[in-house]
C-alpha cells in the first residue's frame, strides 16, 4: 500500500476548491477554509497524488507522514478507564 | 490515557447502567452493526413525565476520528458522578454547579450513543487494521473496497450526491441507498422511538467548528419555495455563493441554531480558550446525507414529527490527538454538551414544572409558540433567554426564595399572558415583574445577564394598561429589529 501523507492543497478560487471533489481523495471537508490568499484544505495523499495535484494547478505542502499522527493502536481497557475515573 | 477499545467503550456503557441503576438505563438498539457487534446507547434521566424534553449525542460515526466516543462515555460518567456526589464538574476553567447538573438530569432526557460504528474503530486499532479508515465495513458486493460513509447515508438529499461518491472505494462512498446502513438506522430508531429528542449534536473531529444546517447549500430565511424537497431545484443545488439555489429556513430556527450554538461555543472556549467557529455546514464544500441535516429536515418531511436542532461539533485539530491534548478535548466537548443540554431546556418548565398546573403551562407554552415567537421584540426576548438560561437555572437552583418568586409571578401573569390578546396588563402585575426583575439581577450589575435584565426593567414600563401583544408591537415601534 503506498504511504500517505497528512497535507494541506491550495486552490486559487472557491471553485477550483471545490472541483478537488473530482479527484475522489480523502480530503477532510471540515477544514476547507479561506483566506485573503487563497482557498485551503487538509488530507490525506500519496506523493503520486501530489504530483497529480500539483500538474492540475494547485500547491501542496506536505505536513507529516501518516505514522506520525496514529494514535490508534494503544488502547485501554475497561479496567483501566474505570480506575482513571474512580469508578472502582 | 490511551483511547478505549471498542470492548472497553461498550462495557463503559454497561458498567454506568449497572453502578447508576436509578439514572441510567441501557438502550440497546435494533440492529448489530454490519460485522454483527450489538451497539447500546445510554439513557441518563431522573423522572419520567412524558413532557420531558430530550437531547442525543452521537459520536465515532467515523471510525478515525477517535477521541469523541471517549468524550461521551466520559461525558456519561461525569453527569452520574455529579448527581450521585452532589459534586461540581469541573472542567479546565469552566464549571458546572452539581445544581445545574442536577436540573439536567431531573429535567432532561440525555441519550448518549457513544459508538455508532464498531466495526471500524475495531478495525483502526486492530494491529493489522488501518488507523485511517473512515467508513463502516460494508461488504460491497462486486467489488473488493469495503465500507460506506456512515455520514453522507443518511436520507437528505441522498440521491443529489453533493459532496458524496458512487465510488465504493471514495472515502465519501455514500450507500446503494438512503439508510441502507445498519448503523445508521439505529440513529434513526432513536429519533423515532424518541419523539421527544429536540436536539442532537453528532460529534465528529477535526476543525473545532459547531455546524448547524443546512449543508447542501448556502441558508436563507425569505423564500420557502427553494427548499430540499422541491424537485424544480434538483441539481440546482450544491454551489454555494452562486445565489441560484439557496435552502429556506424559517428565521427563527436560525436564531436557534446561531444563540445556541454561540452558547456552545462560548462553553467549549471557556475550558481552556479555544474558539470554536459557529457557522452553517456547508463551508466551502457543500454535502447531503448528513445526520445533522436529516435530523432537522424530519420535520419538514413529516410535519407529524418533532423538530430536532441538528449539529455537528468537530473537535479539536487532528483526527487522534496525543493524550495530554485528548483529555483537553475530552473536557471542551463535554463543556460544550452541558451547555446545549441548557439550551435545551425549557426555563419555566425546568424551574416551576412541579409548581404550576397543566392548565398554567399549557398557557405558558402557547404564550411562548404564539405570541413570543411571533413577534420580533419576543424573539429577541428568547433568544437572551437562550443565552442566558445555565446562569439564570443556576441561579433559580441556588436560591429557593427566587424560585418562589417566578413560580408566584408565572401564576400572577399566566391570565395576561396565555394569549396576549386578553387582559391588560395592571400596574400592579408589571411592578411585581419589575421587583422580580431587581432581585433576580442583585449582584450581576455589570454581566450581560445584568445588562439584559435592567433592559427588560426599562421594556416593562411600556406594558401597564396595554395587553401584552400590544406592547411587544410598542416596543418594536420604538426599537425596531436592526
Amino acid at each position: 500500500m503506498e504511504p500517505k501523507y497528512f497535507v494541506t492543497i491550495y486552490a486559487a478560487d472557491a471553485r477550483a476548491l471545490r472541483e478537488l471533489a473530482g479527484f475522489d481523495l480523502d480530503l477532510f471537508q471540515a477544514t476547507a477554509r479561506s483566506s485573503e490568499q487563497d482557498y485551503h484544505i487538509e488530507g490525506l495523499i500519496t506523493l503520486p497524488d501530489v504530483s497529480t495535484l500539483v500538474a492540475a494547478g494547485y500547491r501542496v505542502t506536505v505536513e507529516a507522514p501518516e505514522h506520525a499522527r496514529a494514535r490508534a493502536r494503544e488502547t485501554a481497557s475497561l479496567g483501566e478507564w474505570l480506575a482513571d475515573m474512580g469508578e472502582q | 490515557m490511551p483511547y478505549l477499545s471498542t470492548a472497553a467503550i461498550q462495557g463503559a456503557v454497561q458498567h454506568l447502567a449497572g453502578a447508576y441503576p436509578a439514572l441510567v438505563q441501557s438502550v440497546p438498539l435494533p440492529e448489530p452493526s454490519v460485522e454483527g457487534r450489538a451497539i447500546h446507547a445510554l439513557k441518563i434521566a431522573n423522572g419520567s413525565d412524558p413532557d420531558r424534553r430530550g437531547v442525543l449525542f452521537l459520536g465515532g460515526v467515523h471510525a478515525r476520528e477517535l477521541v469523541n466516543p471517549d468524550a461521551l462515555i466520559t461525558l456519561a460518567t461525569r453527569i452520574c458522578q455529579s448527581y450521585n456526589g452532589n459534586s461540581d464538574i469541573v472542567l479546565g476553567g469552566k464549571t458546572y454547579p452539581a445544581s445545574t447538573v442536577k436540573l439536567i438530569v431531573d429535567s432532561l432526557d440525555v441519550f448518549i450513543l457513544p459508538l455508532v460504528n464498531p466495526d471500524g474503530r475495531t478495525h483502526v486499532q486492530a494491529p493489522s487494521g488501518y488507523p485511517w479508515w473512515r467508513k463502516n465495513r460494508r461488504v460491497n458486493a462486486g467489488s473488493s473496497c469495503l465500507g460506506v460513509d456512515l455520514n453522507r447515508n443518511f436520507d437528505f438529499l441522498h440521491a443529489s450526491g453533493i459532496g458524496t461518491s458512487a465510488d465504493f472505494c471514495s472515502d465519501l462512498f455514500k450507500g446503494p441507498g438512503a439508510f441502507s446502513e445498519p448503523e445508521t438506522r439505529n440513529v434513526r430508531w432513536m429519533l423515532d422511538n424518541f419523539p421527544n429528542i429536540r436536539g442532537m449534536i453528532d460529534v465528529h473531529s477535526y476543525s473545532e467548528l459547531v455546524l448547524h444546517p443546512w449543508g447542501d447549500d448556502d441558508t436563507q430565511t425569505t423564500d420557502p419555495v427553494q427548499n430540499f424537497q422541491n424537485p424544480a431545484f434538483d441539481g440546482l443545488r450544491g454551489n454555494p455563493g452562486d445565489g441560484v439555489y439557496r435552502e429556506f429556513m424559517v428565521p427563527e430556527d436560525r436564531d436557534w441554531f446561531v444563540n445556541a450554538g454561540n452558547a456552545l461555543r462560548d462553553a467549549i472556549a471557556g475550558v481552556r480558550g479555544h474558539s470554536y467557529t459557529v457557522e452553517p455546514a456547508v463551508l466551502l464544500y457543500p454535502t447531503s446525507g448528513t445526520s445533522k441535516d436529516y435530523s432537522y429536515a424530519r420535520h419538514i418531511v413529516d410535519t407529524g414529527k418533532a423538530k430536532v436542532f441538528g449539529y455537528t461539533l468537530e473537535t479539536g485539530q487532528e483526527f487522534q490527538p496525543p493524550d495530554a491534548e485528548a483529555a483537553q478535548i475530552i473536557d471542551e466537548v463535554c463543556a460544550g454538551l452541558l451547555q446545549f443540554c441548557l439550551s435545551l431546556l425549557c426555563l419555566v418548565e425546568s424551574v416551576a414544572a412541579d409548581a404550576l398546573t397543566d392548565v398554567e403551562l399549557d398557557g405558558l407554552r402557547r404564550f411562548h409558540d404564539d405570541v413570543l415567537a411571533r413577534s420580533p421584540v419576543g424573539q429577541r426576548y428568547l433568544a437572551q433567554l437562550v443565552r442566558h438560561a445555565p446562569e439564570l437555572l443556576d441561579g433559580f437552583a441556588a436560591d429557593e426564595a427566587l424560585r418562589s418568586s417566578f413560580v408566584e409571578l408565572l401564576r400572577a401573569a399566566g391570565p395576561v399572558l396565555s394569549d396576549g390578546e386578553g387582559e391588560t396588563v395592571s400596574k400592579d402585575l408589571a411592578g411585581r415583574a419589575d421587583e422580580f426583575l431587581k432581585d433576580l439581577g442583585k449582584g450581576r450589575g455589570r454581566s450581560a445577564l445584568g445588562r439584559t435584565i435592567r433592559q427588560l426593567r426599562a421594556d416593562l414600563k411600556v406594558f401597564p394598561e396595554r395587553t401584552v401583544r400590544q406592547g411587544l408591537e410598542e416596543l418594536e415601534r420604538e426599537r425596531p429589529a436592526p
